[in-house]
Protein backbone atom coordinates (compact mmCIF):
# COMPACT_ATOMS: atom_id res chain seq x y z
CA UNK A 1 0.00 0.00 0.00
CA UNK A 2 1.45 3.28 -1.13
CA UNK A 3 -0.14 5.30 1.51
CA UNK A 4 1.55 3.42 4.16
CA UNK A 5 4.82 3.18 2.75
CA UNK A 6 4.31 7.04 2.20
CA UNK A 7 3.73 7.19 6.21
CA UNK A 8 6.58 4.98 6.98
CA UNK A 9 8.73 7.16 5.12
CA UNK A 10 7.13 9.94 6.99
CA UNK A 11 8.44 8.44 10.45
CA UNK A 12 11.95 8.75 8.43
CA UNK A 13 11.36 12.10 7.65
CA UNK A 14 9.62 13.04 11.06
CA UNK A 15 13.21 11.37 13.03
CA UNK A 16 15.07 13.96 10.96
CA UNK A 17 13.36 16.87 11.04
CA UNK A 18 12.19 16.52 14.36
CA UNK A 19 15.79 17.05 16.69
CA UNK A 20 16.19 20.84 14.39
CA UNK A 21 12.05 21.98 14.82
CA UNK A 22 12.23 20.95 18.75
CA UNK A 23 15.35 23.07 18.86
CA UNK A 24 13.85 25.98 16.56
CA UNK A 25 10.90 26.03 18.70
CA UNK A 26 12.23 25.27 22.08
CA UNK A 27 11.72 21.63 22.78
CA UNK A 28 8.57 19.64 21.89
CA UNK A 29 6.08 20.98 23.86
CA UNK A 30 5.44 16.72 24.69
CA UNK A 31 8.56 17.06 26.72
CA UNK A 32 7.70 20.36 28.57
CA UNK A 33 7.76 19.30 32.21
CA UNK A 34 5.67 22.29 33.49
CA UNK A 35 2.20 21.40 31.75
CA UNK A 36 2.70 17.54 33.18
CA UNK A 37 0.53 18.22 36.88
CA UNK A 38 -2.33 20.16 34.88
CA UNK A 39 -2.27 17.07 32.05
CA UNK A 40 -2.36 14.19 34.63
CA UNK A 41 -5.18 16.37 36.90
CA UNK A 42 -7.85 17.13 33.83
CA UNK A 43 -6.82 13.38 32.62
CA UNK A 44 -7.57 12.20 35.74
CA UNK A 45 -11.17 14.24 36.20
CA UNK A 46 -12.03 13.44 32.55
CA UNK A 47 -11.19 9.75 32.86
CA UNK A 48 -13.00 9.32 36.26
CA UNK A 49 -16.25 11.58 35.02
CA UNK A 50 -16.38 9.11 31.75
CA UNK A 51 -15.71 5.81 33.75
CA UNK A 52 -18.76 7.04 36.40
CA UNK A 53 -20.78 7.70 33.65
CA UNK A 54 -20.01 4.60 31.49
CA UNK A 55 -19.94 1.84 34.87
CA UNK A 56 -23.20 3.52 36.30
CA UNK A 57 -25.34 4.39 33.29
CA UNK A 58 -24.33 3.11 29.98
CA UNK A 59 -22.73 0.19 30.42
CA UNK A 60 -25.69 -1.42 32.87
CA UNK A 61 -28.66 0.35 30.31
CA UNK A 62 -26.98 -1.54 27.39
CA UNK A 63 -26.23 -4.72 28.90
CA UNK A 64 -29.86 -5.07 29.73
CA UNK A 65 -31.17 -4.31 26.70
CA UNK A 66 -28.80 -6.60 24.79
CA UNK A 67 -29.97 -9.43 27.75
CA UNK A 68 -34.02 -8.25 27.42
CA UNK A 69 -33.63 -8.47 23.45
CA UNK A 70 -32.14 -12.09 23.80
CA UNK A 71 -34.79 -13.03 26.09
CA UNK A 72 -37.15 -11.77 23.69
CA UNK A 73 -36.02 -13.65 20.46
CA UNK A 74 -35.66 -16.58 22.18
CA UNK A 75 -39.42 -16.50 23.90
CA UNK A 76 -40.24 -15.49 20.47
CA UNK A 77 -38.59 -18.49 18.86
CA UNK A 78 -40.29 -21.15 21.88
CA UNK A 79 -44.06 -19.56 21.02
CA UNK A 80 -43.49 -20.17 16.88
CA UNK A 81 -42.01 -23.62 17.65
CA UNK A 82 -44.87 -24.37 19.97
CA UNK A 83 -47.31 -22.81 17.46
CA UNK A 84 -45.93 -24.90 14.75
CA UNK A 85 -46.38 -28.05 16.79
CA UNK A 86 -49.94 -26.79 17.32
CA UNK A 87 -50.11 -26.50 13.47
CA UNK A 88 -48.88 -29.46 12.89
CA UNK A 89 -51.20 -31.32 15.78
CA UNK A 90 -54.15 -29.77 13.67
CA UNK A 91 -53.32 -30.28 10.34
CA UNK A 92 -53.24 -34.30 11.59
CA UNK A 93 -56.68 -33.38 13.21
CA UNK A 94 -57.86 -32.10 9.97
CA UNK A 95 -56.44 -34.56 7.78
CA UNK A 96 -58.16 -37.76 9.99
CA UNK A 97 -61.13 -35.75 10.09
CA UNK A 98 -60.96 -35.14 6.28
CA UNK A 99 -60.42 -38.96 5.81
CA UNK A 100 -63.59 -39.78 8.32
CA UNK A 101 -65.87 -37.78 6.21
CA UNK A 102 -65.12 -38.77 3.14
CA UNK A 103 -65.73 -42.61 4.09
CA UNK A 104 -68.89 -41.43 5.86
CA UNK A 105 -69.80 -39.12 2.53
CA UNK A 106 -68.42 -42.68 0.49
CA UNK A 107 -71.10 -44.36 2.38
CA UNK A 108 -74.06 -42.39 2.29
CA UNK A 109 -73.27 -42.10 -1.52
CA UNK A 110 -73.47 -45.85 -1.41
CA UNK A 111 -76.63 -46.00 0.67
CA UNK A 112 -78.65 -43.72 -1.35
CA UNK A 113 -77.52 -45.75 -4.79
CA UNK A 114 -78.85 -48.99 -3.25
CA UNK A 115 -81.91 -47.59 -1.86
CA UNK A 116 -82.57 -45.96 -5.23
CA UNK A 117 -81.91 -49.48 -7.46
CA UNK A 118 -84.37 -51.38 -4.73
CA UNK A 119 -87.15 -48.80 -5.04
CA UNK A 120 -86.52 -49.09 -9.21
CA UNK A 121 -86.50 -52.67 -8.85
CA UNK A 122 -89.67 -52.61 -6.94
CA UNK A 123 -91.35 -50.25 -9.26
CA UNK A 124 -90.65 -52.32 -12.19
CA UNK A 125 -91.44 -55.45 -10.40
CA UNK A 126 -95.24 -53.56 -9.73
CA UNK A 127 -95.07 -52.31 -12.62
CA UNK A 128 -94.65 -55.80 -14.44
CA UNK A 129 -97.56 -57.25 -12.95
CA UNK A 130 -99.82 -54.74 -13.07
CA UNK A 131 -98.91 -55.29 -16.84
CA UNK A 132 -99.20 -58.56 -16.78
CA UNK A 133 -102.36 -58.59 -15.04
CA UNK A 134 -103.50 -55.83 -17.92
CA UNK A 135 -102.60 -58.47 -20.45
CA UNK A 136 -104.24 -61.87 -18.94
CA UNK A 137 -107.14 -59.83 -18.84
CA UNK A 138 -107.27 -58.82 -22.07
CA UNK A 139 -106.50 -62.24 -23.05
CA UNK A 140 -109.16 -63.66 -20.91
CA UNK A 141 -111.72 -61.28 -22.82
CA UNK A 142 -110.34 -61.99 -25.85
CA UNK A 143 -110.93 -65.56 -25.63
CA UNK A 144 -114.63 -64.87 -24.09
CA UNK A 145 -115.25 -63.18 -27.41
CA UNK A 146 -113.92 -65.57 -29.20
CA UNK A 147 -115.58 -68.44 -27.73
CA UNK A 148 -118.89 -66.49 -27.52
CA UNK A 149 -118.21 -65.60 -31.48
CA UNK A 150 -117.61 -69.47 -32.11
CA UNK A 151 -120.92 -70.71 -30.13
CA UNK A 152 -123.09 -67.71 -32.21
CA UNK A 153 -121.38 -68.97 -35.50
CA UNK A 154 -122.42 -72.06 -34.54
CA UNK A 155 -126.38 -71.57 -34.15
CA UNK A 156 -125.90 -69.23 -36.98
CA UNK A 157 -124.89 -72.28 -39.15
CA UNK A 158 -127.80 -74.77 -37.78
CA UNK A 159 -130.51 -71.63 -38.18
CA UNK A 160 -129.41 -71.19 -41.82
CA UNK A 161 -129.21 -74.76 -42.78
CA UNK A 162 -132.24 -75.37 -40.86
CA UNK A 163 -133.96 -72.53 -43.00
CA UNK A 164 -132.51 -73.85 -46.40
CA UNK A 165 -133.66 -77.84 -45.22
CA UNK A 166 -136.91 -76.87 -44.35
CA UNK A 167 -137.14 -74.63 -47.50
CA UNK A 168 -135.67 -77.39 -49.80
CA UNK A 169 -137.15 -80.72 -47.60
CA UNK A 170 -140.16 -79.64 -45.66
CA UNK A 171 -140.30 -80.34 -42.35
CA UNK A 172 -136.93 -81.20 -40.64
CA UNK A 173 -135.85 -82.74 -37.69
CA UNK A 174 -134.32 -79.85 -35.69
CA UNK A 175 -132.44 -81.07 -32.80
CA UNK A 176 -130.98 -84.02 -36.21
CA UNK A 177 -129.94 -80.90 -38.16
CA UNK A 178 -128.35 -79.19 -34.84
CA UNK A 179 -126.18 -82.15 -34.34
CA UNK A 180 -124.89 -82.61 -38.00
CA UNK A 181 -124.04 -79.39 -37.96
CA UNK A 182 -122.58 -79.33 -34.61
CA UNK A 183 -120.80 -81.64 -36.35
CA UNK A 184 -119.17 -80.15 -39.65
CA UNK A 185 -118.28 -77.00 -37.59
CA UNK A 186 -116.28 -79.31 -35.56
CA UNK A 187 -114.27 -80.54 -38.66
CA UNK A 188 -114.23 -77.26 -39.78
CA UNK A 189 -112.49 -76.01 -36.98
CA UNK A 190 -110.52 -78.60 -36.60
CA UNK A 191 -109.69 -78.21 -40.49
CA UNK A 192 -108.54 -75.15 -40.01
CA UNK A 193 -106.63 -75.09 -37.39
CA UNK B 1 3.33 29.94 9.13
CA UNK B 2 3.38 27.50 12.53
CA UNK B 3 5.95 24.94 12.90
CA UNK B 4 5.12 21.09 12.93
CA UNK B 5 5.11 21.07 16.88
CA UNK B 6 3.23 24.13 17.77
CA UNK B 7 0.28 21.95 17.53
CA UNK B 8 1.26 20.02 20.75
CA UNK B 9 1.78 23.20 22.91
CA UNK B 10 -0.47 23.22 25.54
CA UNK B 11 -1.25 26.80 26.39
CA UNK B 12 -4.64 28.11 29.18
CA UNK B 13 -7.45 29.16 28.34
CA UNK B 14 -8.40 30.45 31.66
CA UNK B 15 -6.28 31.72 34.73
CA UNK B 16 -5.13 28.98 36.76
CA UNK B 17 -8.32 28.13 38.91
CA UNK B 18 -6.54 26.87 41.92
CA UNK B 19 -3.19 24.97 43.10
CA UNK B 20 -2.43 21.26 43.76
CA UNK B 21 1.17 21.26 45.68
CA UNK B 22 2.97 24.54 43.80
CA UNK B 23 1.28 23.37 40.23
CA UNK B 24 -1.81 26.12 39.18
CA UNK B 25 -4.18 24.55 37.38
CA UNK B 26 -6.00 26.24 34.83
CA UNK B 27 -8.38 25.06 32.30
CA UNK B 28 -5.96 23.99 29.11
CA UNK B 29 -6.81 23.49 25.42
CA UNK B 30 -5.72 19.99 26.42
CA UNK B 31 -8.85 19.87 28.83
CA UNK B 32 -10.88 21.05 26.68
CA UNK B 33 -10.50 18.12 24.82
CA UNK B 34 -10.17 15.90 27.20
CA UNK B 35 -13.48 16.90 28.74
CA UNK B 36 -14.79 17.50 25.17
CA UNK B 37 -14.00 13.65 24.47
CA UNK B 38 -16.12 12.61 27.39
CA UNK B 39 -19.28 14.79 26.73
CA UNK B 40 -19.32 13.75 23.41
CA UNK B 41 -18.79 10.12 24.32
CA UNK B 42 -20.86 9.74 26.60
CA UNK B 43 -23.73 11.75 25.09
CA UNK B 44 -23.43 9.19 22.32
CA UNK B 45 -23.74 6.58 24.60
CA UNK B 46 -26.53 8.17 26.83
CA UNK B 47 -28.41 8.77 23.46
CA UNK B 48 -28.20 5.27 22.54
CA UNK B 49 -28.48 3.48 25.59
CA UNK B 50 -31.29 5.71 26.46
CA UNK B 51 -34.18 4.45 24.07
CA UNK B 52 -33.93 0.32 24.55
CA UNK B 53 -35.48 -0.17 21.76
CA UNK B 54 -35.93 -4.21 20.50
CA UNK B 55 -35.06 -3.08 17.40
CA UNK B 56 -32.40 -0.32 17.38
CA UNK B 57 -31.75 2.93 16.00
CA UNK B 58 -28.56 4.53 14.19
CA UNK B 59 -27.12 5.73 17.60
CA UNK B 60 -28.53 2.73 19.44
CA UNK B 61 -26.64 0.10 17.38
CA UNK B 62 -23.15 2.11 17.59
CA UNK B 63 -23.42 1.83 21.29
CA UNK B 64 -24.49 -1.52 21.07
CA UNK B 65 -21.24 -2.38 18.74
CA UNK B 66 -18.89 -0.32 21.14
CA UNK B 67 -20.32 -2.44 23.89
CA UNK B 68 -20.16 -6.15 22.18
CA UNK B 69 -16.95 -5.23 20.86
CA UNK B 70 -15.46 -4.36 23.59
CA UNK B 71 -17.53 -7.41 25.71
CA UNK B 72 -15.87 -9.74 23.19
CA UNK B 73 -12.71 -8.26 23.80
CA UNK B 74 -12.41 -8.86 27.20
CA UNK B 75 -14.08 -12.35 26.98
CA UNK B 76 -11.63 -13.57 24.47
CA UNK B 77 -8.48 -12.10 25.99
CA UNK B 78 -9.17 -11.98 29.69
CA UNK B 79 -12.37 -14.63 30.03
CA UNK B 80 -15.30 -14.42 32.78
CA UNK B 81 -12.52 -13.67 35.32
CA UNK B 82 -12.14 -10.29 33.40
CA UNK B 83 -15.90 -9.33 33.61
CA UNK B 84 -15.28 -7.02 36.94
CA UNK B 85 -12.57 -5.12 34.68
CA UNK B 86 -15.46 -4.42 31.68
CA UNK B 87 -16.41 -0.83 32.90
CA UNK B 88 -12.53 -0.09 32.89
CA UNK B 89 -11.67 -1.80 29.46
CA UNK B 90 -14.50 -0.07 27.92
CA UNK B 91 -13.88 3.67 29.10
CA UNK B 92 -10.34 2.95 28.71
CA UNK B 93 -11.15 2.27 24.50
CA UNK B 94 -13.98 5.21 24.36
CA UNK B 95 -11.66 8.08 25.61
CA UNK B 96 -8.79 7.04 23.67
CA UNK B 97 -10.96 6.59 20.68
CA UNK B 98 -12.39 9.71 21.28
CA UNK B 99 -9.64 11.30 22.04
CA UNK B 100 -7.55 10.30 18.75
CA UNK B 101 -10.26 10.70 16.35
CA UNK B 102 -10.85 14.38 18.07
CA UNK B 103 -7.61 14.93 17.42
CA UNK B 104 -7.86 14.79 13.66
CA UNK B 105 -10.69 17.41 13.60
CA UNK B 106 -8.80 20.47 11.81
CA UNK B 107 -7.31 22.89 15.08
CA UNK B 108 -7.87 20.52 16.92
CA UNK B 109 -5.60 18.86 19.74
CA UNK B 110 -4.81 15.51 20.23
CA UNK B 111 -4.30 15.02 24.10
CA UNK B 112 -3.18 11.33 23.13
CA UNK B 113 -0.52 12.53 21.44
CA UNK B 114 1.12 13.95 24.77
CA UNK B 115 3.10 11.44 26.24
CA UNK B 116 2.36 12.78 30.45
CA UNK B 117 -1.11 11.51 29.17
CA UNK B 118 -0.59 7.99 27.43
CA UNK B 119 1.94 7.45 29.95
CA UNK B 120 0.24 8.09 33.22
CA UNK B 121 -2.08 5.84 31.97
CA UNK B 122 0.01 3.04 31.02
CA UNK B 123 1.93 3.64 34.45
CA UNK B 124 -1.84 3.46 36.25
CA UNK B 125 -3.03 -0.01 34.38
CA UNK B 126 1.11 -1.77 34.65
CA UNK B 127 0.74 -0.92 38.58
CA UNK B 128 -3.19 -1.88 38.91
CA UNK B 129 -2.26 -4.88 36.60
CA UNK B 130 1.04 -5.57 38.96
CA UNK B 131 -1.01 -5.11 42.07
CA UNK B 132 -3.99 -7.62 40.96
CA UNK B 133 -1.37 -10.06 40.05
CA UNK B 134 0.27 -10.19 43.51
CA UNK B 135 -2.76 -10.26 45.53
CA UNK B 136 -4.30 -12.84 43.24
CA UNK B 137 -1.57 -15.38 43.44
CA UNK B 138 0.66 -13.49 46.19
CA UNK B 139 4.52 -14.46 45.50
CA UNK B 140 3.49 -17.22 42.94
CA UNK B 141 3.08 -14.00 40.97
CA UNK B 142 6.84 -14.07 40.20
CA UNK B 143 6.91 -17.24 38.58
CA UNK B 144 5.69 -14.65 35.50
CA UNK B 145 9.05 -13.99 34.79
CA UNK B 146 10.30 -17.73 34.38
CA UNK B 147 8.98 -19.69 32.13
CA UNK B 148 6.68 -22.77 33.13
CA UNK B 149 8.66 -26.13 31.86
CA UNK B 150 12.21 -24.13 31.21
CA UNK B 151 15.56 -25.50 32.27
CA UNK B 152 16.61 -24.46 35.63
CA UNK B 153 20.04 -23.39 34.37
CA UNK B 154 18.80 -20.74 31.92
CA UNK B 155 17.23 -19.00 34.83
CA UNK B 156 20.31 -16.56 35.06
CA UNK B 157 19.29 -15.13 31.76
CA UNK B 158 15.51 -16.04 31.49
CA UNK B 159 14.32 -13.94 34.51
CA UNK B 160 16.31 -10.90 33.78
CA UNK B 161 14.88 -10.26 29.87
CA UNK B 162 11.52 -11.51 31.68
CA UNK B 163 11.91 -8.45 34.40
CA UNK B 164 12.95 -6.06 31.63
CA UNK B 165 10.17 -7.15 29.34
CA UNK B 166 8.15 -6.97 32.03
CA UNK B 167 9.35 -3.53 33.92
CA UNK B 168 9.19 -1.94 29.89
CA UNK B 169 5.55 -2.79 29.40
CA UNK B 170 4.47 0.81 30.49
CA UNK B 171 6.50 2.26 28.34
CA UNK B 172 6.49 0.08 25.08
CA UNK B 173 2.12 1.41 25.78
CA UNK B 174 2.49 4.89 26.76
CA UNK B 175 4.88 5.55 23.54
CA UNK B 176 3.59 3.39 20.85
CA UNK B 177 0.01 5.60 21.22
CA UNK B 178 2.16 8.50 21.91
CA UNK B 179 4.68 8.31 19.43
CA UNK B 180 2.06 7.30 16.46
CA UNK B 181 -0.41 10.33 17.27
CA UNK B 182 2.86 13.00 17.57
CA UNK B 183 4.12 11.17 14.06
CA UNK B 184 1.16 11.02 12.44
CA UNK B 185 0.02 14.76 13.01
CA UNK B 186 3.52 16.27 12.56
CA UNK B 187 3.54 14.38 9.18
CA UNK B 188 -0.02 16.25 8.45
CA UNK B 189 1.46 19.47 9.23
CA UNK B 190 4.46 19.58 7.17
CA UNK B 191 2.75 17.68 4.24
CA UNK B 192 0.14 20.90 4.42
CA UNK B 193 3.10 23.10 4.57
CA UNK B 194 4.40 22.22 1.00
CA UNK B 195 0.66 22.34 -0.54
CA UNK B 196 0.89 26.34 0.54
CA UNK B 197 4.42 26.65 -0.15
CA UNK B 198 4.50 25.31 -3.94
CA UNK B 199 1.12 26.60 -5.30
CA UNK B 200 -0.51 25.22 -7.95
CA UNK B 201 1.56 22.12 -7.88
CA UNK B 202 0.47 22.01 -4.42
CA UNK B 203 -2.46 20.22 -5.71
CA UNK B 204 0.31 17.06 -5.23
CA UNK B 205 0.66 16.85 -1.68
CA UNK B 206 -2.98 18.01 -1.22
CA UNK B 207 -3.95 14.82 -2.75
CA UNK B 208 -1.60 12.54 -0.29
CA UNK B 209 -2.66 15.11 2.58
CA UNK B 210 -6.35 13.48 1.69
CA UNK B 211 -4.39 10.03 1.84
CA UNK B 212 -2.70 10.24 4.47
CA UNK B 213 -5.70 11.73 6.25
CA UNK B 214 -7.59 8.83 5.88
CA UNK B 215 -4.97 6.86 7.18
CA UNK B 216 -4.71 8.75 10.03
CA UNK B 217 -8.43 8.08 10.63
CA UNK B 218 -7.32 4.21 10.13
CA UNK B 219 -4.13 4.60 12.80
CA UNK B 220 -6.26 6.63 15.01
CA UNK B 221 -9.03 3.62 15.58
CA UNK B 222 -5.75 0.97 15.51
CA UNK B 223 -3.94 2.90 18.41
CA UNK B 224 -7.14 3.00 20.44
CA UNK B 225 -7.61 -0.89 19.52
CA UNK B 226 -4.12 -2.13 20.02
CA UNK B 227 -3.59 0.21 23.43
CA UNK B 228 -6.93 -1.24 24.96
CA UNK B 229 -6.21 -4.56 23.55
CA UNK B 230 -2.66 -4.76 25.35
CA UNK B 231 -4.23 -3.34 28.79
CA UNK B 232 -6.05 -6.27 28.40
CA UNK B 233 -3.69 -9.39 27.73
CA UNK B 234 -1.57 -7.55 30.39
CA UNK B 235 -4.94 -8.16 32.63
CA UNK B 236 -5.23 -11.77 31.42
CA UNK B 237 -1.46 -12.64 32.44
CA UNK B 238 -1.48 -11.03 36.22
CA UNK B 239 -5.07 -12.99 36.77
CA UNK B 240 -4.10 -16.27 35.10
CA UNK B 241 -0.31 -16.18 34.90
CA UNK B 242 1.66 -17.82 32.12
Amino acid sequence: MPVSALRASGWGLVLAILPAAAHAAGGMPQFDVTSFPTQIFWLVVSFALLYVLMAGLVLPRIGHTIEAREGKIQADLDAAQKANDAARVAAEAQRAALAEARGKAAGTVRQAAEAAAAETTAHLTTLGEKLAGQIGEAERRIAEQRAQALAGLSSLATEITSSVLGKLVGNVDGTQVAAKVAEAVETARKGTK
Amino acid sequence: MAGPLEQFAIHNVTDPLFTIGNHPIALTNSAIFMLGAVVISSGLLLVGSGKAAMVPGRIQALAEVFYEFIGNMVRDNVGTAGRKFFPFIFSLFIFTLFGNILGLVPYGFTFTSHIAVTFFMAAVIFLAVTLIGLFKHGLHFFSLFFPHGAPLFTAPILIPIELVSYLSRPISLSVRLFANMTVGHVLLKVLAGFVVALGIFGAVPLAVLVAITALELLVAVLQAYIFTILSCIYLNDALHLH
